[in-house]
């Protein structure tokens, strides 16, 4: 194979004059035509400012390369050294030459503009006159496998699904037939199924044009579904490369069996807790109950706002959880499952059903049921110290922050393992798991009884959320917490839910414990969900893609489903019976 | 109190604000209680026009009044009714904006379309409005200031509210069941410091302006009682014959507003927890 990249010691530094600060140091790597190198490793490891060195993005983000050379095959048979290369020349490489595809879909597209006329502006770039320029648009969405392209031409950024948007982005990208592709985190603002997608479409297409591609992600398990080799990165230096397999298998370096020991593996069920408290004979009765939960929005349209039904996000849930014990709500995004948790919090009024949350002990300074959110970013107010977003719960009872209360703060930080002085410290004093902890300890203030953790490890990096779920298990057992655990992760579900229930539509599809789900998995969406998630052992296996549309949630007014027939499967483990029709 | 003002002397630009602001609240004082070099009112009919001089430092006016003595007067005129105008707006605008964000629907559409209304109105013409009604004088000028300015506010600070309302902390204080104003002040206003602190900077300096256009129209501060806007609409006929008349109003006025943001921006900064260094 030919080499299209060699990247030989290169440095980047950010900063101003003196103050220069190097980022990453001494960085090598080779890339043949044709081959995926994924560059692994967590936030601030440099994965990214590598990536955007490759094209020197990084000078428009305050970066310099201080040192090292990137030679790139150009198409015309020269090599370049692309650190030196001036900027009206590095135009011309960008784009036609080296593609790149950002994590963020929904802002990297332009929201004002038709994404048709966007993907049509890289034809033009190109000197293609305006027919000829669509012609090539439509078949460059057809060959992101975009259904009914000629129509979703005129779309708007809005209008199209996250998924559907990035297949936009890789359109665009591949439009100049670049000979290098790099995807910094393609899917990770993406659900598992649609990943899945993504990652499918990436394989193919690279099979087909034989596009070199660089892969930056910090899951481990989808390197291992994608990539021929394999580089981790740490603090801006190269820890370890080499073949994927031999890096998955007999990771040498301390750090690599670090990371690939914290990926959460998903193993079909087969390790799941063993401390399930329905399991136990002197099971206490459940300390949340739901039946029927249902949650309708209006959905409206025209300029008189017409009302043309509603959209049944949340239809006739009905769960109870044991205390110390963990439901899991799975599905994609969409599902409903974290209307149902914010219904359970009252951020939703729900429109039919009720619940009840039971107190541990009936005391008036405490509220039964807390949430932790997804992102600990936006969760914190910035403004607000440590000692008062803390002081938060307990004022909004009515009460006065005592000694009490301020020895309850230190003993709740120092639990959930947070530095003494965080109380007069502001949340960007810390990174995200340290956040995360503050959100828990916040959430444990009241001394609830049920805790609401919606996808509230998703957003860290895997060794931290590794920590976060051991903090969370330990927490459960001490104070015999009830948890809602609300994850599109299954391998995070498999590590920490007793319970799981699958949430398609807006409707439990499949529920039981969570070995039977897992392992046994009946129902067709349920099997769907679980044969998206990419795992160690999957090697290069070609993921399929599906090209079945979501389907709606918007009904007509006064549109009431059938009622659900379930089959019993196992004492407990049941199944929504699905229709023939779909079978 | 004390670490926070060893902060604001520590930010360059704060110290200068400070400074300026300090000095000028000084001439202010000085001047309420009389101790100018002359009496603002009295005129030396002999020295009319007379540029700076040993005697009158900054020159006499058209009626030979000492120019330094009225100024020192004008501080402290012009620059209450700016503070209290702005002060006015501010509060009353970030009431209006913070509510029509929270209780929405209705209230945000009548609250909003009245201030839509207010805006499309050149400011002058609507204070002129408000004072043919209510009648001039140094009170009705801050209070039509006041008016004029309020849809500024209010737009400013609903804007921002509506993203902070969306934030994940907010819904996170509704779990908790904290009050309305508690979120209302704690989490939405906190926030706000920054888009206020500027606009607050910005309308002081705009106020000033509408002030001495009220001043020159006549309605708002009335002669023989001095304002920086006045003695600038007084010196304009005469700029080139005594230039002087014109040149220190208007470096007072200039200097104030530097001042007055450079001030604001440091209090911006030091406001903003993140703008604080990790204690090491």
């Amino acid at each position: 194979m030919t080499q299209l990249l060699s990247v030989q010691n290169l440095s980047v530094g950010f900063g101003k004059g003196d103050t220069i600060k190097p980022i990453i140091r001494d960085v090598s790597f080779t890339l043949n035509a044709g081959e995926t190198l994924a560059i692994v490793g967590e936030s601030g490891s440099g994965k990214s400012v590598t990536a955007l060195s490759i094209n020197r993005l990084i000078d428009y983000g305050g970066g310099r390369i201080l040192d090292g050379h990137i030679d790139f095959a150009a198409s015309n048979g020269r090599t370049v050294d692309l650190v030196t290369l001036a900027e009206h020349e590095l135009e011309r490489v960008r784009g036609s030459e080296i593609g790149m595809i950002f994590q963020e879909p929904m802002t990297s597209l332009n929201p004002v503009v038709t994404i048709g006329k966007q993907i049509e502006e890289v034809f033009r770039l190109q000197g293609k006159s305006g027919s000829e320029a669509r012609t090539e648009t439509l078949r460059a969405l057809d060959r992101v496998r975009i259904a009914d392209a000629s129509r979703r031409l005129g779309y708007y950024p809005h209008q199209l699904s996250g998924g559907m948007l990035q297949r936009v982005m890789i359109a665009m990208a591949l439009a100049a037939s670049p000979r290098l592709l790099i995807a910094d985190e393609p899917t990770t603002a993406l659900d598992v199924s649609v990943q899945a997608q993504i990652m499918a479409l990436l394989s193919e297409l690279q099979r087909e044009t034989g596009t070199g591609l660089i892969f930056i992600t910090h899951d481990l398990g989808l390197v291992a579904g994608i990539a021929d080799r394999v580089m981790v990165m740490q603090a801006g230096q190269v820890v370890e490369q080499g073949a994927a397999d031999q890096i998955l298998d007999h990771a040498e370096h301390s750090y690599t069996q670090h990371l690939l020991k914290a990926v959460p593996h998903f193993t079909n069920g087969n390790h799941v807790r063993e401390d399930a408290p329905r399991l136990s004979p002197s099971a206490a009765n459940a300390c949340l109950s739901v039946e029927g939960l249902t949650v309708r929005f209006p959905a409206t349209a025209g300029l008189l706002r017409r009302s043309i039904g509603a959209i049944h996000a949340v239809e006739s849930v009905d769960f109870d959880i044991l205390p110390g014990e963990t439901l899991a709500i799975v599905g994609e995004s969409g599902s409903g499952k974290s209307t149902t948790a914010r219904a359970l919090l009252g951020l939703v009024k729900p429109t039919r059903g009720a619940f009840r949350a039971d107190a541990q002990q009936a005391t008036q300074s405490q509220k039964p049921m807390q949430m932790v959110f997804q992102n600990p970013y936006a969760s914190l107010n910035p403004r607000l110290d440590v000692k008062s977003l803390l002081a938060e719960p307990v004022l909004a009872t009515g009460q006065g922050i005592t000694k009490d209360v301020q020895a309850r703060m230190v003993s709740l930080l120092e639990r959930v393992g947070l530095p003494s002085d965080s109380l007069t410290r502001y949340p960007h004093e810390f990174s995200g798991g340290q956040r995360q902890r503050l959100c828990i300890a916040r959430a444990l203030m009241l001394d609830p009884s049920i805790l609401v953790l919606d996808e509230a490890v998703s957003a860290l990096d895997v060794s931290v959320q590794a920590r976060v779920l051991d903090l969370l298990i330990d927490l459960q057992k001490e104070r015999n917490l009830a948890y809602l655990f609300v994850s599109h992760d299954m391998a995070v579900v498999e590590r920490i839910a007793h319970r799981v229930a699958v949430l398609y539509g807006g409707q439990i599809v499949e529920i039981g414990d969570a070995r039977s789900v897992l392992s046994n998995p009946q129902h067709d969406y349920t099997k769907k969900l679980i044969a998206a998630v990419p795992t160690m052992d999957r090697r290069r296996e070609g993921f399929k893609l599906n090209l079945e549309a979501v389907p709606t949630l918007l009904r007509p007014a006064g549109f009431e489903p059938q009622p659900a027939e379930w089959s019993t499967l196992a004492p407990d483990h049941r199944v929504r019976i699905q229709p023939a029709a779909n079978a | 109190m004390i670490s926070f003002l060893t902060r604001l002397l520590g930010h360059s630009s704060g110290r200068i604000g400070a400074f300026i602001v300090c000095l000028y609240l000084a001439i202010a004082l000085a001047a309420w209680f009389g101790l100018t070099p002359y009496d603002p009112l009295k005129q030396f009919r002999i020295d009319r026009l007379q540029g700076p001089s040993a005697a009158h430092w900054m020159g006499t006016d058209m009626f030979g009044r000492d120019v330094m003595s009225r100024l020192m007067i004008g501080i402290g005129q012009s620059f209450l009714v700016a503070f209290s105008s702005v002060g006015i707006a501010a509060l009353v605008g970030t009431i209006l904006g913070l509510t029509a964000v929270w209780f929405g629907r209705l209230w945000d559409g009548v609250v909003m379309r009245l201030m839509d209304v207010l805006l499309a109105f050149p400011a002058i013409l609507l204070a002129l409005l408000f004072i043919t009604v209510v009648g001039p004088g140094t009170f009705t000028s801050i209070l039509a200031i006041a008016f004029v300015y309020t849809p500024i506010f209010t737009r400013v600070v609903r804007g921002p509210a509506l993203s902070i309302r969306a934030r994940d902390f907010v819904d996170a204080a509704r779990t908790f069941g904290s009050s309305t104003s508690y979120i209302l002040t704690r989490h939405l206003m906190l926030n706000l410091v920054a888009p206020l602190t500027v606009q607050v900077t910005l309308a002081l300096a705009w106020s000033l302006l509408t002030e001495s256009g009220l001043s020159f129209l006549g309605l708002g501060t009335q002669p023989p009682n001095s304002s920086l806007g006045l003695m600038l609409a007084d010196s304009i006929n005469l700029m080139e014959m005594a230039p002087w008349l014109l040149i220190f109003p208007g470096l007072t006025v200039m200097l104030g507003i530097l001042g007055f943001n450079l001030l604001g921006d440091a209090l911006r900064d030091l406001l903003d927890p993140r703008m604080r260094r990790v204690a090491a």
